[in-house]
């Protein structure tokens, strides 16, 4: 909405006050270059996301790659197999209370970091932290996955060899080979490789700040803790909203090259998610792509309606919501 | 800065000039032309794509372009009017690779498996072809020959349809060109003599592990990580026929068999003594290739080390360079005979599963044009001709192989020059004929496909192993799986979810407190069978019953006496210990 609004105001300042296709037009004439530019992400989106929803077809199929688009039609039998299915409950359940954690512990983690980069003074230093704490990002998570068991391992692992050797411990302790200790070990992992890069949108929102409302807040005596309190935070706070909105879609979302790589059998318990269930039980060995189908547009339904619904909620709060 | 750059160039053009000389001097590639044996050319321009195995291995060229493919495209295809596509297959996900191929409407005019239960899914999915055997047969007779003619072709039908051909396996009964070595140098520097019950089997790997032989996890059990577990050498005598159709089977892992319980229950026991590593789960890669007992073996830590045999072993050649002073032994009939079983005072008569009596089933896409069809089934023959299969078996004389006194090839360790050849010489590109490489005598193939380049030469206990083997299979001791001639569908639909089930439990199973192993095991026992394992039981069962599968040996069934030979008398209690 308030793209809307502020793309009709300026619309109507550069192109007067003209019925909308007139400005529509006139602002295309001007601004060739940039419709241009936007034509290849926009094919980009309508080729691999928009062209593919026939294809959604298999779901309510028995499709079988030999027999092709000729495969049986079962409607929702598909669907009602998943349901009955004990794995499934267990894949779900395993993929909202990650998420639910997730939420509760990363969303805030690149925040609080925003706010402590903020407040750096010394230019040079803010610069070298940030490329520091961006870097993790850029590394796949089977990397990062290796990298952590080489460090993590109960026996052979350096930080518990360093651990013994130093006499803190008399066994190795399990990080990734205890399903506790893992869900501990993988969600850090996790905020660790993406708090730097979760800050970058924060602190570009912070630059939008108007400085006058910094040195109004001072000139009232607001020390720093205030300004932050009653000048950032809500500063931020429609950029906040925003992207929680955006994560709720992801509620049930679940990425399988992270958990696979950090996965092994002691953990299956934690680690077998909806991922992992679609590619064990649709897109490995058995084939049935049917199931994948059926599992992946129950997401992105599920998806949809937390979206819709935690937009509602921000509105019915006042803020301005992302529909 | 001009002037170096000009002398770099020079050097550069220099050398490109002599490597150009150096491939002028190299012998041109054979002509084995197809027309001369008979081939007629096609008068379009026909397309043939022929699966090959990735095995994700770095030692080996890139599989769908190596020096031999080429070949062939300037040999065969050139000829033929043939373009001749070599399709990687991952070789550790092999239904997921078709299956992509297949959905992508990418179809390989030749599918080839080596488990039955694969192929039976892919005829069941209508993806083969019908094979009109007479107009094949007409086509590839040389390659018919070598396959056992027509009458082996009609014991692999599926309900009286012809869907795939059996390629040859020679000497399929005993398993011999697969081999585990263990560390002969152990004993004799801790001064033991090799075992010949369980128990001194353990007294010797504790003894090793105290005396510093190995940092402390000799052992990998690797069986317990993939889906196919073999439990025949644990099974009861005879056998009981049904129990044996329900679970032998190398695509899902039988959990509920008597054997696998015991098998199990060893390697608990033998993690109990701290045989093996606390973290072997962490060393598999879910399929059986645990890397990290090739590695932990290399570097001179574990105990064994199993691996089909080819004139080149690299992981061999790297152990001896790490461990100069090493010496491996053979483990004799290591597929037949695990000795807890008798300590457990069970089964008096070693047993085992014979490989297929086939190499690859070559099956042919239902949606290939005629032409592609003939175009396939000449690749076969043309390959089957001899001249054609050592080229490709070989390589190049004085470069990949040199002839031995008796004039038969020997190959050359650890080649990697311009003529450097696939995985096994080639072996995912000729297995399409003939599933090992045989040259002369057994002995005489056996010598050609013991590892060269060592400083130990292993050839007379690997000879000595197959004679072995072969005694018990004349005893009858070794049979195979059996061939159901419907797809069981239950196993294509559980396949993939119970083998990461069986992984799990496998290794909680192992890990677990010895106390507790009965109780854990029939719990997962259950959930095995709730998720999916009792539905492949049941229709295995039924399959068996309504007379659609084959049977066991008469022997292995119990209803013909087993005589023990001398030699399978001699071996029974020695020299032997499975992996």
């Amino acid at each position: 909405m308030i793209a809307q609004r502020s793309l009709g105001r300026s619309l109507k300042r550069s192109f007067g006050t003209g019925s909308v296709p007139e400005r529509a037009i006139a602002a295309a004439a001007k601004y060739w270059q940039l419709y241009a530019m936007l034509t290849l992400p926009l094919a980009f989106v309508i080729l691999f996301n928009y062209c593919v929803y026939p294809n959604l077809r298999i779901a309510f199929m028995n499709y079988r790659p030999a027999k092709g688009w000729a495969s049986d039609w079962v409607g929702m039998g598909t669907f009602a197999k998943v349901f009955k299915d004990k794995d499934f409950f267990r894949a779900f359940r395993n993929t909202l209370v990650f998420n639910v954690a997730d939420v509760i512990l990363q969303f805030p983690a690149p925040i609080i970091l925003a706010l402590m980069i903020n407040e750096l003074r010394a230019k040079a230093f803010k610069r070298v932290s940030q490329t520091i704490l961006y870097l993790p990002h850029f590394l796949s998570s089977v990397i990062v996955a290796s990298v952590a068991y080489t460090l993590f391992r109960p026996e052979t692992g350096l930080v518990n060899v360093a651990l013994m050797n130093a006499g803190f411990i008399a066994k190795g302790i399990p990080f990734l080979t205890e399903k506790w200790h893992w869900v501990i070990t993988y969600l850090t992992i996790n905020i660790w490789q993406q708090i730097g890069w979760g800050s970058i949108i924060y602190l570009a929102a912070m630059m939008g700040i108007d400085p006058t409302l910094y040195e109004a807040a001072t000139v009232d005596g607001a020390g720093r803790f205030k300004r932050l309190r009653h000048v950032t935070l809500p500063g931020i706070r429609p950029t906040i909203v925003m992207l929680l909105i955006m994560r709720m879609g992801q509620l049930l979302g679940s990425g399988f090259e992270r958990l696979n790589a950090f996965g092994n059998v002691n953990v299956r318990e934690f680690q077998y998610q909806l991922s992992i269930y679609v590619y064990e039980k649709g897109l490995g060995p058995a084939g049935d792509f049917s199931r994948s189908a059926a599992v992946g547009l129950f997401q992105t339904l599920v998806g949809l309606v937390m979206v819709l619904l935690s937009d509602r909620a921000a509105k019915l709060l006042g803020e301005d919501g992302l529909v | 800065m001009k002037k170096i750059v000009s002398v770099i160039l020079a050097v550069m053009m220099a050398l490109s000039l002599a490597s150009v000389a150096g491939a002028e001097n190299a012998a041109p590639p054979p002509q084995y032309n197809p027309l001369e044996y008979g081939m007629e050319p096609f008068a379009s321009p026909v397309t043939i794509k022929i699966p090959v195995f990735d095995r994700a291995r770095d030692d080996v060229p890139d599989v769908s372009s190596t020096y031999y493919t080429k070949w062939v495209n300037e040999t065969f295809g050139k000829n033929l009017n043939v373009t001749v596509e070599f399709v990687p297959i991952t070789r550790t996900d092999t239904m997921g690779a078709y299956n992509l191929l297949l959905a992508s409407g990418d179809w390989p005019t030749v599918f080839m498996e080596y488990d039955w239960p694969k192929v039976s899914q892919w005829a069941a999915d209508g993806a083969l072809a019908d094979i009109d055997v007479d107009a094949f047969i007409a086509a590839a007779p040389t390659w018919t020959e070598m396959a056992g003619g027509k009458a082996q072709f009609d014991m692999f039908q599926m309900q009286g349809e012809q869907k795939v051909l059996p390629a040859l396996r020679p000497y399929w009964d005993t398993n011999y060109t697969y081999a585990i070595f263990y560390r002969k140098d152990w004993y004799e520097q801790a001064g033991i003599e090799l075992f010949t019950t369980y128990e001194e089997y353990l007294a010797a790997l504790q003894t090793f592990v105290e005396l510093g032989y190995t940092n402390g996890k000799p052992i990998l059990p690797k069986k317990a990580f993939s889906e196919n577990f073999q439990v025949y050498a644990e099974s009861e005598w005879p056998r009981n026929e049904e129990e044996w159709a329900m679970y032998s089977d190398v695509s899902v892992a039988p959990l509920p068999a008597r054997g696998a319980y015991y098998l199990l229950k060893k390697q608990n026991l033998e993690y109990s003594l701290g045989l093996y590593s606390t973290e072997f789960e962490l060393d598999s890669e879910g399929d059986g290739s645990a890397t990290q007992a090739i590695t932990d073996f290399i570097n001179g830590e574990a105990y064994t080390y199993g691996n089909y045999l080819a004139a080149d072993m690299p992981d061999l050649t790297a152990f001896y360079q790490n461990n100069p002073d090493a010496k491996l032994g053979v483990i004799y009939n290591n597929t037949v005979y695990d000795p807890w079983i008798d300590a457990w005072g069970a089964r008096t008569v070693p047993q085992g599963r014979a490989t297929n009596p086939a190499g690859m089933f070559v099956g042919f896409s239902s949606k290939a044009s005629e032409d592609e069809l003939k175009a396939a089934w000449l690749y076969m023959e043309w390959m089957a001709q001899p001249d054609v299969l050592f080229y490709m078996q070989n390589g190049v004389e004085g470069e990949t192989y040199n002839l031995n006194a008796d004039g038969l090839p020997e190959v050359v360790g650890g080649y990697q020059g311009d003529y450097w050849m696939g995985y096994g010489n080639n072996k995912d590109y000729w297995c399409i004929v003939v599933e090992v490489r045989t040259v002369g005598t057994i002995e005489q193939t056996i010598e050609s496909i013991a590892p060269k380049g060592l400083p130990q030469d292993l050839t007379q206990e690997l000879i000595d192993n197959y004679y072995i083997l072969k005694a018990y299979a004349n005893d009858g001791l070794l049979y195979v799986d059996p061939f159901f001639s419907v797809n069981i569908d239950s196993v294509s639909e559980y396949a993939g979810d119970l083998k990461a089930k069986f992984v799990e439990y496998a290794t909680a199973l192992v890990k677990c407190d010895p106390a507790e192993f009965d109780a854990l095991y029939e719990q997962y026992v259950q959930e095995y069978k709730d998720a999916g394992y009792q539905a492949v039981m049941d229709e295995r069962l039924e399959a068996y019953k309504n007379g659609l599968s084959t049977v066991l040996p008469d022997i292995a069934a119990g209803r013909a006496p087993y005589e023990p030979s001398d030699i399978t008398k001699v071996v029974e209690t020695k020299y032997t210990i499975g992996e």
